[in-house]
């Protein structure tokens, strides 16, 4: 099994409405495996944003606290907001790109 | 010194003075000792004071910090620890929750997953909140362990060689980086365009990693003894393409046309023949093919059994593109004959048609007929039409003037197909085949090509599509005028050619008497109205155009 970020079943859903709200009343629209690939696709970009969003050092800091035991999602919240790294938007924005990308395009032929 | 009797008051006084003596000494030490007493019990509360102050200090400067340790991370191996944090991930998750929910696509909260705090308000689209915490979502699987790479996806997956020796590599089509759009058709290549040299390597390499392109390239720029010699002529996209996937030597037939596509040599000939790359810009409507994949494995995996032409209509607004000619010469230096085919350059050099792509259309006159995708309508091009359909059309009359020039208003806004019951081309795997539908060929006329995202939503084939075939003057606007091509920018010196051999015009072999004698000029209203109602067309085979035309008196 592939490791992903985000759950994949939160990710299905979010998928699957933007799905539901490009074909409306066509429910094989999208095979399963195009639907696959599109979560596969958006959990990595919100990975790479992430992980984008830091400094060498602030990447080796995290690195730390992912290594420990402790760390509980406190942790982290505070780690990025210790840096003013706006987490929410970070993640805000890809879903935002990948939702335009996703609604306005048909193939490109 | 001895007592002396005479002296005995000497020796009490004696005595009282060693007494007081002793005495004096005694209270010397105890004040001495007391002295000492009282410096110790001074030491001790100094002590004791200090060790208070200490403690003060301690208190303002805080515990000295261990030196920070410095650690090099690469981003894949930071990737993966935060792939297999559970707790990250929850936190993660939990703010996707609650952003998925602020686009209003419906919101996750409506799909059952809730938090302990209240969910946003999903209608109409409520304000961002912070991420709740989850508590009825189960805890996600600790992942196994998987590098996660910010580089270029190169797996295994998408590259190899099938059980008939077809070699692929689709890596460029499963590449998310370098995309425009979620389901692109390969890179982006008009940052090549006018550099010969890149263009021809990059259209070589397109045709050597993907068998689909290979069969669409092959179809329209060998010379029909080529494609005779290859066991290809007259056959379309889809069936060269099904030729290399079931032939037992499907390996040795696509090294056969890579050959004849790269070499300047005619198989078996003495003629040469010169293949030109001229870079052009287009505008308007063309019709285009594409990869689309299925994973109908379901294993992420692409192989060519699993990739499919598609066809599909794009309204192009300067597109950088580039015409591939070859052009056969006899021994005196006479043209022979010439093929040319135009490629898009966005998308991976893909396979352009100005003039509609020739359907094979397929009516089952026992059915009531649905409504037409293709023909009819007053603007004599694709047409969608708003009324109910007709369940007992009957059949139109063939057109018997092939050459009707630009054609009147139709008074009967009630489509009719033309029936022509010959079979169309068996796409590779019916299960996965999708029908054309309002809503995407709107979506399809609507898109001008520059980006877009349709994860494998494909308009296929399917038997109950009703294509009437185009009739000259179809898609041609208002006012169909013959048009010279766009003068190449850049490009190498075309060889001298017939008067008016513009790109929708090859000479000799199977493609003579195909050309649209009224082609597409660029009209930008006529383009506009046409795009409105155009439609997606289905795929094409060199046989059944020849029987169609037939049909209808044009051959």
């Amino acid at each position: 099994m592939e490791s992903s970020l985000v759950d994949q079943a939160v990710l299905g859903q979010f998928v699957d409405a933007l799905i539901g709200e490009k074909y409306p009343n066509q429910p094989n629209a999208v095979s399963d495996g195009a639907r696959k690939d599109a979560i596969r696709a958006l959990d990595y970009q919100i990975l790479k944003a992430i992980l984008g969003s830091l400094t060498k050092e602030q990447g080796g800091e995290l690195s730390q606290l992912l290594k420990k035991e402790d760390s509980d999602e406190a942790t982290f919240e505070n780690f990025f907001k210790s840096h003013n790294i706006d987490l929410e938007n970070v993640i805000k924005s890809v879903m935002t790109k990948f939702r335009d990308d996703f609604l306005k395009g048909g193939q490109n032929a | 010194m001895p007592k002396n009797p005479e002296f005995s008051n000497n020796s009490a006084i004696n005595e009282s003075n060693e007494t007081n003596e002793n005495r004096e000494a005694i209270r010397a030490i105890n004040q001495e000792r007391g002295d000492k007493v009282n410096d110790i019990e001074t030491l001790l509360r100094e002590r004791e004071a200090l060790i208070k102050r200490n403690d003060e200090l301690k208190a303002i400067l805080g515990k000295p910090e261990a030196p920070k340790e410095e650690v090099e991370v690469t981003p894949a191996a930071l990737g993966e620890q935060a792939t297999k944090n559970p707790r990250f991930k929850r936190m993660i998750t939990g703010l996707v929750i609650g952003l998925a929910a602020s686009f209003a696509v419906g919101g996750i909260a409506a799909h059952g997953i809730h938090s302990t705090k209240a969910a946003p308000d999903i209608v109409g689209g409520g304000p961002a909140t912070k991420a709740p915490v989850m508590t009825e979502v189960s805890a996600p699987s600790v992942p196994e362990l998987t590098t996660v790479s910010f580089d270029t996806v190169s797996e295994n997956r998408f590259a190899g060689e099938t059980a008939n020796g077809r070699t692929y590599d689709y890596t460029e089509y499963a590449d998310r980086e370098h995309k425009t759009s979620y389901n692109a058709y390969g890179y982006d290549y008009s940052g090549d365009h006018g550099d010969i040299e890149k263009t021809k390597n990059n259209i070589n390499h397109i045709a050597t990693d993907s068998p689909e392109v290979l069969a669409s390239y092959s179809n329209r720029i060998l010379f029909d003894d080529e494609k005779e010699k290859l066991g290809i002529k007259n056959m379309s996209d889809v069936e060269i393409d099904n030729l290399l996937e079931t032939s037992e030597k499907g390996g040795e037939l696509q090294e056969s046309m890579l050959t004849a596509l790269k070499s300047n040599n005619v198989i078996g000939s003495s003629d040469t023949t010169k293949t030109e790359y001229l870079p052009v810009e287009k505008s308007g409507l063309q019709h285009t093919i594409y990869n689309y994949w299925v994973d109908s494995n379901k294993d992420g995996s692409m192989t060519p059994d699993e990739m499919h032409i598609g066809y599909d209509s794009k309204k192009r607004n300067n597109a950088k593109q580039t015409i591939l000619k070859r052009t056969r010469y006899d021994a005196n230096g006479k043209v022979v004959e010439s093929r040319q085919m135009l490629l898009n350059e966005e998308c991976g050099y893909q396979p352009c048609d100005e003039k509609a792509p020739v359907g094979i259309p397929q009516i089952d006159e026992s059915k009531p007929v649905p409504q037409v995708i293709n023909g009819g309508g007053p603007n004599g091009g694709g047409g969608e039409d708003p009324t109910p359909p007709d369940p007992d059309p009957g059949p139109k009359p063939p057109d018997p003037d092939p050459d009707p020039g630009p054609k009147p208003p139709d008074p009967d806004p009630t489509p009719t197909p033309t029936p022509t019951p010959t079979p169309s081309p068996k796409p590779k795997d019916p299960d996965n085949l999708g029908r054309i539908d309002d809503k995407v060929n709107k979506d399809i006329a609507g898109d001008d090509g520059t980006g877009g995202v349709n994860p494998g939503h494909n308009p296929g084939v399917s038997p109950e599509d009703i294509t009437a075939p185009p009739s000259p003057g179809d898609y041609g606007g208002t006012t169909p005028v013959t048009t010279p091509s766009e003068p190449s920018k850049g490009g190498e010196d075309v060889q001298p050619t017939n008067p008016g051999n513009d790109y929708g015009d090859n000479q000799g072999g199977a493609n003579d008497g195909n050309a649209n004698p009224n082609p597409v000029q660029d009209n930008d209203e006529g383009q506009d109205a046409a795009d409105e109602n155009e439609q997606s067309t289905p795929p094409t085979s060199g046989n059944d155009l020849e029987d169609a035309l037939d049909d209808i008196g044009v051959n």
